[in-house]
């Protein structure tokens, strides 16, 4: 799973001969590069003592121990005592919460976040484009989000499907995903997939709301009409089978209730229409994402089982999200829908827990019930809350040690896990800088003096740029959704929150 | 004169040539040579410190430090040089004029641009004088290529790059497919890299499909349906049933994780193009690829300045990469990875044997690097009882130094295509304006055919006409210092035109398939860069 240190820190440094050995064996923590970072053991136990655990579970809040064997979550309660050989860690004044997970992610995408170019492309995967190289990755884990729901952008009604990853920085793509669970695909409604107000779109079907739910119909009936070839076909096993289609075949699996939906969505009217296609059509939508009007229809949603995840408070970037409210996940969380804030956004996604807050700040959500918001909630909307979400026993041991309460803005990260294993660590990261910096100089040395032997002429610039950075190191939530990124992924050509806002 | 007469008076002026010959196409003589008083390399790690290499008709009659030469064989005394086998490169990629336009699509192609498996490379590609000369000059003979457009990118094809035409040089016309998460250029569908992974996912099971049913259908119509015929479908039943390797080339390192994926999913045997940063994810492309085709492009040295190591406007991730790359061959090699180099991706294929002296100095042992130019890459291509080797019975392709063929300090003297010989000259950078209308004279045997050369363009990107016998002919044109080359082909052969300018007069030497001859050339109208008038519509 692991590569070798064949290229280490320690080599480079060794050969430059800058700095005392000791620097060889460390850990290079906070490496700005996935594949040069080790993958963090994972102990056979691990106790954090006298702590405060949020366990957005049963047992609720309290003073206490946590105890973790071998990735699992062992037994939260007090007075645990540590196994032999455990690591043991002193929690006292420190809280424990949960990883955080974030509901409404693009980071971690490779090659664009949207199929744009036809109106329905529930063929394409997330999972065949995950980018396990990104530094976003490590730096959400920084903020303790432990996983996040890589969702296809929203530029058409029936998008691409979504892909649930640990941030198991370091790992490839394979070793990134949440792997044998109910997989979801991402669906739109409004502004995004019609389009009327972006100029010419000389062929662009549908370009009305009407439109978009005739789409969404059509599709599903030729979806129908797909299976039940299928259906002919393996009753009887007669001449050739039909030809498989992975387009309709994602849609059969919603029908078959195999697959679950995320749909973006901003007004009430939208939402409602869904959901009628839903019950005409027999079949479920899971999530509705952004959902700004969720506050008019949270009845409605809960009636027919669709969770909300939406934003803290956001409003105003565009007309048809005019109706927002900050108090929209209050009031849907109020009413009995399953409610999450999510990020959109490779920035936002480091600071989860600022944004649970805004939940209390807007509409006085008990505390607990706030941090759902970004943990045990999130699971559930992406049916994991077996494995993930909350802190108890048999459940996967994501978790994060903060210095304060989780939801003040003063509190700080200062480790991650992941399945058992310490992925962040505040003060590996910041002991690991200097390594860094003098990796940097022993390079910049050696280019130097090769430049001196008149070896190595340096890139002459603008002619010759010279190394061009493969397309990972730029995320595509920061690159694809610019239009200049249609032509170039160069990091500095992005407008990125112009279009961030687009996106939404 | 009329361009029957002018054939005619070729005809006259070449009939010693028997026109079976010249039905046969181009004639070299001397055909016979011995090359002798050299030191041969056999294969990688083999040597004959002094020996003589015949060959005859194009292939090699005998190797040996006691070969005796043959009565009729041109000699070549090459003492103190050394003789190699012709590097083989199994990535050479060829630019096709765009055909992206979805309007233009034939009856029997896929209904998606990017999916062009249906393309046979050999039938459609440009065979470019200047590219073969570029890659013989650094020692490569042979080459397979490969398409440049679309996610299915259609059959390679491998080669010879000695003189002719392709059907002198063809090696093998279906040289296997090649894919690429290419996107649909100009807007269409996929526009992105998860499209494009798709469209491969959908394409791969439709051409299973279809092999299943043809081969159902072939095996006994009767009462069945004909299945609606598809030339790009077609031409992937073989690789879409597994029997078939299909060529990926990758740009990074996760384009050869995902691509390994799909062929996992769905029962696919792959090879690769690699990146050149398969060093970071090692373990991972160790399980993944047994064979790798690596690049050897090698980035240049970030720019830094300022204060003794406080640059920080250069990320820590080029700086590592930088050291790295020159590593990767050693780290795919120290992985028990068999790998050929190719020099796919070089801005400058010059740099070609330079860089893979970098690996070398990098720690790559020079026999591994000698085996990744020419007995692995045979290897690969399935020509390892032609061409890998200078034994006897392989193709005379031969490249002649005076040192370590990767020596940095090493100069290419000489290279042998299919027994021809070619000498190797240094392009120099151009000298003067030689753009204009040249009126030429060819003067063989007596005779004197004239023609008129048109050179435009760019200064450094020549175009180049020719007009000989009432015809307008296409043409390639190099300048090198104040020595323009011209190639054009005409009558079924390739002809040559080396004029040396000065000022506005001309002379040189050219070659054709029916033999050599002098030149004499005067320029008759200056190139002009104005731009057609609009007819003084503003006006």
């Amino acid at each position: 799973m692991k590569r070798q240190k064949l290229f280490s820190l320690a080599t480079v440094v060794a050969t430059a001969c800058l700095v005392p050995s000791l620097v060889f064996g460390a850990t290079a923590a906070g490496d700005p590069e996935a594949w040069h970072a080790n993958t963090p053991d994972q102990p056979g136990a691990v106790l954090v003592q006298n702590a405060t655990i949020w366990t957005s579970g049963p047992q609720g809040k309290f003073v206490g121990d946590l105890l973790i064997r071998n990735g699992k979550v062992a037994q939260v309660g007090t007075d645990l005592s540590a196994p032999s050989g455990a690591v043991v860690i002193d929690g006292t004044g420190k809280h424990v919460t949960p990883g955080l997970i974030d509901a409404h992610s693009h980071t971690a995408i490779v090659g664009g976040v949207n199929e744009g170019t036809n109106n329905v492309t529930s063929e394409v995967r997330i999972e065949d484009v995950v980018n396990s190289e990104t530094v976003n990755i490590y730096r959400q884990l920084a903020g303790g989000l432990t996983a996040g729901n890589l969702l296809h952008g929203s530029a058409n009604a029936i998008g691409g499907q979504n892909c649930l990853i640990k941030m198991r920085y370091g790992e490839d793509p394979e070793d990134l995903k949440v792997e044998g669970r109910m997989q979801g695909i991402k669906f739109a409604l409004g502004e995004n997939p019609k389009r009327a107000n972006w100029g010419e779109q000389d062929d662009h079907y549908p370009i009305t709301r009407s439109g978009v739910e005739q789409l969404i119909r059509e599709r599903f009936t030729a979806a129908k009409d797909y299976k039940e070839r299928w259906d002919r076909w393996n009753s009887s096993k007669k001449g050739t089978a039909p030809k498989r289609d992975f387009q309709l075949e994602a849609l059969v699996e919603i029908l078959d209730g195999k697959r679950q939906i995320h749909c973006h969505s901003y007004r009430a009217d939208e939402i409602l229409m869904l959901m009628r296609i839903a019950d005409d059509m027999g079949f479920k939508v899971d999530t509705f994402q952004h959902v700004l009007e969720g506050y008019k229809v949270a009845d409605e949603m809960r009636e027919h089982g669709a969770m909300g995840s939406t934003f803290s408070d956001w409003w105003a970037y565009k007309f048809e999200v005019y109706d927002a409210i900050p108090y929209n996940g209050s009031i849907m969380w109020d009413r009995g829908v399953v409610t999450t804030f999510n990020s959109d956004s490779s920035e936002l996604a480091r600071r989860m827990n600022l944004e649970a807050a805004k939940a209390v700040k807007y509409g006085g959500i008990p505390e607990e019930e706030a941090l759902k918001f970004v943990t045990l909630n999130a699971a559930k909307q992406m049916r994991v809350d077996d494995i993930m979400g909350s802190l108890e026993a048999g459940k996967d041991a994501d978790f994060v040690i903060w210095n304060g309460h989780p939801l003040s803005t003063y509190s700080i990260c200062e480790q991650t896990w992941v399945d058992g294993r310490k992925y962040f660590d505040r003060e590996e990261d910041l002991a690991a800088r200097e390594a860094l910096l003098k990796e940097r100089e022993a390079l910049i040395a050696k280019i130097k003096d090769k430049k001196e032997e008149g070896k190595e002429p340096t890139v002459a610039g603008a002619d010759d740029p010279g190394y061009q950075m493969p397309e990972y190191y730029y995320d595509s939530a920061e690159t694809s959704v610019c239009k200049c990124a249609a032509v170039s992924h160069k990091e500095e050509e992005c407008t990125h929150i112009e279009h961030q806002k687009e996106e939404k | 004169m009329s361009r029957l007469l002018h054939r005619a008076l070729l005809c006259a002026l070449f009939s010693l040539i028997p026109t079976s010959l010249l039905a046969q196409g181009p004639v070299y003589t001397p055909n016979v040579h011995a090359l002798t008083n050299v030191r041969i390399v056999t294969s990688p790690g083999r040597t004959i410190e002094q020996g003589t290499v015949v060959v005859r008709d194009g292939l090699i009659e005998a190797v040996g430090a006691n070969v005796a030469i043959p009565d009729d064989a041109q000699v070549w005394e090459l003492d103190s040089l050394t003789v190699y086998a012709g590097l083989i490169d199994p990535a050479m990629e060829v630019k096709l004029p765009k055909a992206d336009d979805e309007d233009d699509l034939a009856n029997l192609d896929h209904h998606l641009s990017v999916v062009k498996s249906q393309t046979l490379l050999a039938t459609g590609m440009p065979f470019k004088a200047s590219d073969r000369e570029a890659r013989r000059a650094v020692g490569i003979t042979t080459a397979r290529m490969l398409s440049n457009q679309g996610a299915f990118r259609g059959e390679a094809a491998i080669a010879n790059l000695g003189k002719g035409d392709l059907s002198y040089n063809l090696i093998e016309g279906e040289a296997g497919q090649v894919a690429a998460f290419s996107t649909a250029k100009g807007g269409g569908y996929p526009g992105s890299l998860m499209g494009v992974v798709a469209v491969m996912r959908q394409t791969l099971h439709d051409a299973q499909w279809y092999n299943q049913a043809m081969t159902s259908f072939e095996a006994n119509p009767r009462g069945l349906k004909r299945p609606e015929q598809n030339a790009a479908l077609e031409a992937l039943r073989s690789v879409a049933s597994g029997q078939e390797e299909l060529l990926f080339i990758t740009d990074d390192v996760l384009d050869l994780l995902r691509a390994h994926e799909l062929a996992a999913e769905l029962g696919l045997s792959l090879s690769y193009i690699g990146s050149g940063e398969e060093y970071k994810r090692i373990d991972e492309v160790k399980t993944m690829a047994s064979q790798l085709v690596l690049p050897v492009h090698f980035p240049k040295a970030p720019g830094v300045s300022g204060e003794e190591g406080k640059d920080l406007s250069v990320s820590l991730e080029k700086l590592r990469h930088w050291d790295n790359a020159p590593k990767n061959p050693t780290a795919v090699y120290d992985a028990g990875i068999e790998f050929a180099f190719t020099a796919h991706g070089l801005k400058d294929i010059g740099k070609f044997r330079e860089k893979v002296s970098e690996a070398i100095q990098a720690g790559l042992p020079h026999d591994a690097a000698l085996a990744s130019c020419t007995t692995v890459p045979a290897k690969m291509l399935g020509l390892s009882e032609q061409m890998g080797r200078v034994e006897t019975g392989m193709v005379a392709n031969l490249v002649v130094t005076d040192g370590a063929i990767f020596d940095p300090d090493t100069k290419v003297r000489a290279v042998w295509v299919d027994g021809n010989r070619f000498e190797v000259q240094k392009i120099e950078k151009p000298e003067g304006d030689p753009r204009g209308t040249w009126d030429y004279v060819a003067l063989a045997g007596g005779a004197e055919y004239p023609g008129t050369v048109i050179l435009g363009g760019e200064l450094g990107a020549l175009t180049a006409t020719v007009v000989a016998m009432d015809e307008e002919i296409p043409a390639e044109a190099t300048q090198s210092g104040s020595t323009v080359s011209v190639v054009f082909s005409m009558m079924g052969g390739q002809f040559t035109l080396d004029l040396n300018i000065n000022g506005d007069n001309a002379d040189g030497s050219g070659s054709s398939p029916f033999g050599d001859f002098s030149l004499t050339a005067t320029r008759v109208k200056k190139h002009s860069d104005s731009k057609p008038g609009n007819g003084g519509l503003d006006r």
